[in-house]
């Protein structure tokens, strides 16, 4: 049994940077591309998944809503023999492979390995969508309107239960 | 009446038409294999299984029209391939592996183009019948034999460069000749007929895929932009036929194809060349893509052409102010990818168009109806995300070929 930290730090100036440029103006890929740069932290077992000489502690700058909605994408499509690669914001990819009752998961930045169960990974990657959810809803309500969000936070993930 | 005599006619013709004279001693005198290395077996078992099976496909061509083709097939092209085979096997057998794989890796293109040619006939054949006029068969036949030949006479020269070069010239050849093989039979209302032809375009893409999957693991392959995805076709009874190629067949032979690249008994750069072959595209940007299992769903295909790129003045959030703010050397944002010192509104965009107008450039759409490629130029252009050398830049667009950003990436990414 693996531990799954997945967890973003809100940068409050990006935030406040971000707010000026009314993002619920702007286009779904704008906003999963240059918006909500915050520092994101994946860590399995202990391994800082994201870790790279230039960003400490583990935490990479990624678009929230991109690398959310990409996460959750591909935690469902993990499957036997399937390899799920993801590219992260400014190059790299995140990738699963799933082995016997494991998932290999891989960042190409730092060639680091860990292993989590593919359940492990759904659950933390939907934890991690309600909180980007909870998070703009409380920031940046008016997003909430935006064509795309229920793509973002499909079905019930769409609002608080 | 006048039919019936006319279809006798044309039986009694075929009965004086030239023997066919099928010169392989794979196929007159078959006998095991010899021992082999394991991974030099499989190409060698996948080539003897594509002689085979193309040979079964060729005596389907029975009309004087593709009779002639049927000949030349038989006696000169199974001589060529078979006699290739012979003499890969004998270098394999005599541990000259570098040179076994070589050969080898000529007939794994040649047998491409040889099966290609077997279906297009095929086609013909059944178009011939259905009443398609004769000129337009025979401009689409000379359309495919204008596009193959060089790929053909670089795989029998055995040359990697010119075989990747000759690939490289036309990297949608087999896209087209699939296509093609897909829409003729219907074209002429001969969807029956779809069967005959589908297993041999399905061992065309089984090959290409398993490249494909190859290519995306080569470290080695550091010139390249890696893994594209080919398109897989979509043919009536791709499904029986598609058993034959299972995913666990599939992983096997990239993963033969991988570890005879790092041996060096294939080419690198051929194997990424025909693993373009289909003209595919690379994994969905900005979004986690499948990889592996040739039944997936894929990510979209390229548009082709790509529209033409602006890279307009734009926003904090996107165009060239936005590189510039996020990308340029001296910007205040830290960790994340550089242009070189120096480089600024001018170069960037010069560089953007150089990127996308570039023959390598291969566009995909991503979830949000978004542009994306990568390009390798070649030379420093940056620093990547963690502060590596950059030689490619990726460059994302809306679908009018609006640039929304674009930043320097290690290559390969």
């Amino acid at each position: 049994m693996a531990t799954v930290t997945l967890s973003f730090q809100a940068d409050e100036a990006e935030l406040r940077r971000d707010l000026s440029e009314k993002p619920e103006a702007h286009l779904a890929g704008v906003l999963e591309l240059t918006f909500f740069f915050m520092p994101v932290q994946l860590a399995i077992d202990g391994v800082q998944v994201l870790d790279l000489r230039n960003h400490p502690q583990g935490h990479l700058q990624l678009p929230l809503l991109g690398f959310c909605a990409d996460l959750n994408r591909a935690v469902e499509k993990i499957g036997p023999g399937v390899r799920v690669a993801g590219e992260l914001a400014d190059g790299g990819e995140l990738r699963f492979l799933e082995e016997g009752e494991k998932v290999k998961v891989w960042c190409t930045l730092n060639d680091r390995v860990t292993y989590a169960t593919r359940l492990e990974l759904v659950a933390a990657a939907r934890k991690f969508r309600d909180e980007v959810r909870d998070w703009l809803l409380k920031n940046v309500p008016a997003l909430q309107t935006h064509e795309h969000w229920t793509k973002w936070f499909p079905g019930v993930s769409a609002y608080p239960q | 009446m006048r039919r019936m005599v006319l279809a006798l006619c044309l039986v009694a013709h075929a009965a004086c038409l030239p023997e066919v004279k099928e010169n392989c001693r794979f196929l007159t005198d078959p006998s095991p294999p010899p021992t082999l290395p394991s991974d030099l077996a499989r190409l060698d078992a996948l080539l003897l299984r594509r002689v085979n099976e193309t040979t079964v496909a060729s005596r389907g061509l029975k009309t004087l029209e593709v009779w002639q083709f049927r000949l030349g097939f038989a006696d000169q092209v199974l001589s060529i391939l078979c006699g290739k085979l012979e003499r890969a096997r004998q270098l394999a057998v005599a541990g000259r592996a570098a040179e076994a794989g070589r050969t080898y890796q000529a007939l794994l293109v040649a047998s491409q183009v040889v099966q290609a040619d077997v279906a297009m006939h095929l086609a013909a054949q059944y178009a011939n019948a259905a009443g398609q006029p004769n000129g337009q068969i025979a401009q689409t036949l000379e359309t495919f034999e204008h596009q193959m030949h060089p790929v053909l006479e670089a795989a029998l020269s055995e040359d990697p460069r010119r075989i990747e070069r000759a690939l490289n010239e036309s990297p949608e050849a087999f896209h087209r000749v699939v296509e093609c093989l897909e829409q003729w039979p219907a074209k002429v209302e001969a969807g029956a007929e779809k069967a005959k032809t589908a297993k041999l375009v399905w061992d065309l893409t089984f090959l290409v895929v398993a490249t494909w999957e190859a290519a995306g693991e080569l470290a080695e392959i550091a010139a390249s932009r890696g893994p594209p995805i080919p398109p897989i076709p979509a043919l009536a009874s791709g499904g029986a036929a598609a058993a034959q190629f299972s995913p666990a067949a599939m992983a096997e032979l990239a993963e033969a194809i991988r570890r005879l690249v790092a041996s060096g008994a294939l080419d690198a750069g051929v194997v990424v060349a025909l693993s373009n072959s289909l003209g595919g595209t690379a994994p969905t940007s900005f979004q986690m893509s499948q990889a592996g299992d040739p039944s997936a769903p894929r990510a979209s295909p390229a548009p082709s052409p790509p529209p033409r790129m602006t890279v307009p003045d734009g926003t904090a959030k996107s165009g060239l102010r936005h590189i510039l703010m996020r990308h340029a050397f001296d910007t205040m944002a830290v960790n994340v990818s550089k242009f070189l010192r120096g480089m600024g509104a001018a170069e960037i965009r010069a560089l953007i168009l150089e990127a996308a107008s570039s023959r390598t450039a291969a566009w995909r759409i991503a979830p949000n109806g978004f542009l994306v490629t990568e390009v390798n130029l070649g030379r420093a252009i940056g620093t990547d995300v963690d502060g590596n050398i950059a030689t490619a830049l990726k460059i994302v667009a809306q679908g009018d070929g609006s640039v929304v950003t674009a930043f320097p990436l290690k290559w390969p990414p």
